[in-house]
């Protein structure tokens, strides 16, 4: 339904306001002397019932990407083939008046949308009861909240099944209640056919609603994959887009020599635990020179790339402190309450609260390990908690 | 290809109301007031005139108000253009109804708002007995016509204006030029009306009064007429593709 390939464009931009004055009075053929690539040589497909991710870093290329699928800004080389009537949620509510109506916004919004008069008209009760806004329906917009404005945006985009749905950032409206309502009508859409794109920098909604997920950095597509592998080139790109920064100071190389274990409650290493069971997980590593701040963390994520748990030793509010010399050992004891399934283990050391400053090692999947239940009853959810049922 | 272009229509539509009913909102009387302000308008300059014509025989009053008829919508059309794709520059970026049904909807304004302004207008000439009655129809083709010739320019202008946003006050001055430079209020001698029939709405003033006013002589600088459309047509052709992609890029 979706076809990219060797998609490629390039945003021209001006040094001074008389170079602008060129491309006027040039009528465009002087495009300006500075050239950004926002898209280099991009290529995939997305295919009827798909759900593809888009993440990147800011300025990688990810709106420029769902604009150029919706029609709204070209090209300059490549294919974009896209089949099948396509909708696009790139910023809620757009078009919407403060000054008009949620009624008039809607008729007017809902025309523009391509909706016919007769449809919206049909359709007003539905949509005002899926924003929950039944009772504001004859306000001006500038008396909505922002977040009332954005529900009634989606509630309209939303309503009636499009083949193709792209989406920025839009899944994460509304309150927690509201965001369930959204995510179930696409899955809804999703069953009946259509495929979506949706970009969005929270990386649980990616891992647990999409089949695959694009990265983009600087333009360049870094890789297509399943959301575990993504995610966790996305962390990488993180990492090194830090260090990078950090000019001074090459933190990678600071580090000299790693390893991790987990070990089980009755200390030994292994790779295959029970609910409930304490564990330790335990990193050794070796500095070439000391460094301030000095935090170890780690997440663990399940076999979809749901990060189900992760801390680290700033957020505990422990100070590292080197075994002998330059040797440092940190370990974490926790139950682990997680279902039962497979796990896999990333570790992180840096300085400060994240990764995302002074990144010295982050590796995603250093361990994997598998969880069973034993001696417990079947349950619901990512999580175990003990508990006691009465009847009165 | 029929049915797309009565999308495209309906589109405008929508989008000319849309504007409209901002414009308006919260009053109490809404779109109604978009006539009640034109027809008020042109009918007080009619009070005025006809108050004014009664103590003259001239057709001096005439001229000022068929003058003022064709340069009020004008005017409010150009200036709009001006501003239409900065004021919706929202919608245009994330939406893909794209820049030119947007170009379109100063021009429904315009026939909507000369509409309005003709009929106070024609009663008015029909009770002196100045109206064309085989004529003054036409007009409404002359307009139309006058509209596709002035296009390119107005999709240049507005931009132009999202590149440069000089190009508002800019034109506010022009406009300023183009009035005073038409013989509206005043009637110029025949020198005068060599030098001034090069603007270009000049032969367009005259036609519509020839096609409005009965016994109405219009003097037309035929070669200022071929260079306007020969210069519509270049702006058409080069105005377009290009820069419309530039300004896509920089809304």
């Amino acid at each position: 339904m979706i076809f990219v390939k060797n998609l490629t464009k390039i945003y021209k931009g001006y040094s001074k306001p008389t170079k602008r004055l060129w491309t006027v009075l040039s009528f465009g053929f002087y495009e300006g002397d500075i050239f950004y690539p926002a898209l280099e040589d991009i290529s995939f497909e997305v295919q009827k019932g798909e759900i593809l991710g888009i993440i990147g870093r800011n300025g990688a290329g990810k709106s420029t990407l769902l604009k150029i699928l919706t029609g709204v800004t070209g090209y300059d080389f490549g294919t974009v083939k896209v089949k099948g009537s396509l909708r696009s949620l790139l910023e809620l509510g757009v078009g919407f008046n403060p000054e008009l109506t949620g009624k008039e916004n809607l008729y007017y919004n809902g025309l523009i949308y391509g909706f016919s008069p007769y449809e919206i008209q049909k359709a007003e009760k539905e949509i005002f009861e899926f924003a929950s806004l039944e009772e504001f329906k004859n306000v001006p917009l500038k008396n909505y909240s922002s977040g009332m404005n954005v529900r009634l945006g989606f509630a309209l985009a939303s309503f009636k099944r499009p083949d193709i749905l792209l989406i920025d950032e839009a899944l994460s409206v509304g309150d927690a209640s509201f965001q369930q309502k959204s995510i179930k009508q696409i899955q809804d859409f999703v069953k009946a056919g259509t495929c979506v794109v949706v970009v969005s920098h929270d990386l649980h909604l990616l891992s647990s609603f999409c089949n695959r997920i694009l990265v983009l950095e600087r333009g360049k597509l870094i890789i297509d994959s399943i959301p575990k592998k993504a995610l966790e080139k996305y962390m990488q790109v993180l990492a090194l887009a830090e260090e990078e920064s950090h000019t001074q100071i090459s933190y990678s190389s600071i580090l000299e020599y790693y390893n991790v274990s987990i070990f089980n409650s009755s200390g030994i290493s292994t790779t295959t635990f029970f609910i409930q069971e304490q564990i330790t997980i335990k990193i050794n590593f070796t500095l070439k020179q000391k460094i301030e701040d000095l935090t170890v963390g780690f997440h663990i994520e399940d076999s979809r790339g749901i990060r189900v748990f992760g801390t680290n030793s700033h957020i505990l509010k422990t100070e590292a402190k080197p075994t002998h010399n330059l040797n440092y050992s940190c370990s974490f004891q926790f139950p682990i309450c997680f279902r039962e399934g497979k796990y896999s283990l990333s570790i992180s050391i840096h300085r400060g609260d994240s990764h995302i400053e002074g990144c010295l090692l982050w590796k995603e999947s250093i361990l994997d390990f598998e969880v069973e239940r034993i001696n417990l009853p079947k349950f619901e959810g990512l999580v175990y908690t003990p508990v006691k049922c009465n009847w009165h | 290809m029929k049915n797309i272009f009565f999308q495209r229509l309906t589109l405008v539509w929508i989008l000319t109301k849309r504007d409209y009913a901002i414009q308006f909102a919260g009053t109490k009387f809404g779109l109604a007031w978009m006539v009640f302000q034109s027809i008020a308008l042109i009918s007080l300059y009619i009070l005025i005139f006809s108050i004014l014509n009664l103590k003259s025989s001239s057709n001096h009053y005439i001229d000022i108000l068929s003058g003022v008829l064709f340069w009020i919508p004008i005017q409010d059309m150009i200036l709009k253009s001006s501003q239409i794709l900065v004021e919706n520059r929202n919608i245009i970026k994330k939406s893909k109804i794209g820049i030119s049904l947007f170009l379109k909807v100063p021009i429904l304004q315009f026939f909507i708002h000369l509409s309005l302004l003709f009929l106070p207008c024609l009663i008015f000439f029909v009770w002196l007995g100045k109206l064309n009655i085989f004529l003054f129809i036409l007009n409404f083709f002359w307009m139309l016509f006058c509209v596709i010739l002035l296009y390119p320019f107005i999709s240049y202008l507005s931009q132009a204006n999202v590149l440069l946003k000089d190009i508002s006050p800019m034109l506010r001055i022009l406009l300023q030029f183009l009035f005073w430079t038409l013989p509206i209020l005043y009637t110029p001698s025949l020198a005068w009306k060599e030098i001034l029939s090069w603007n270009p709405f000049y032969f367009m003033l005259e036609i519509f009064r020839f096609l409005i006013l009965k016994d109405y002589l219009p003097y037309i600088n035929w070669y200022c007429v071929v260079c306007f459309i020969l210069l519509s047509i270049f702006f058409h052709t080069f105005s377009n593709k290009k820069l419309t992609k530039i300004v896509l890029d920089q809304l």
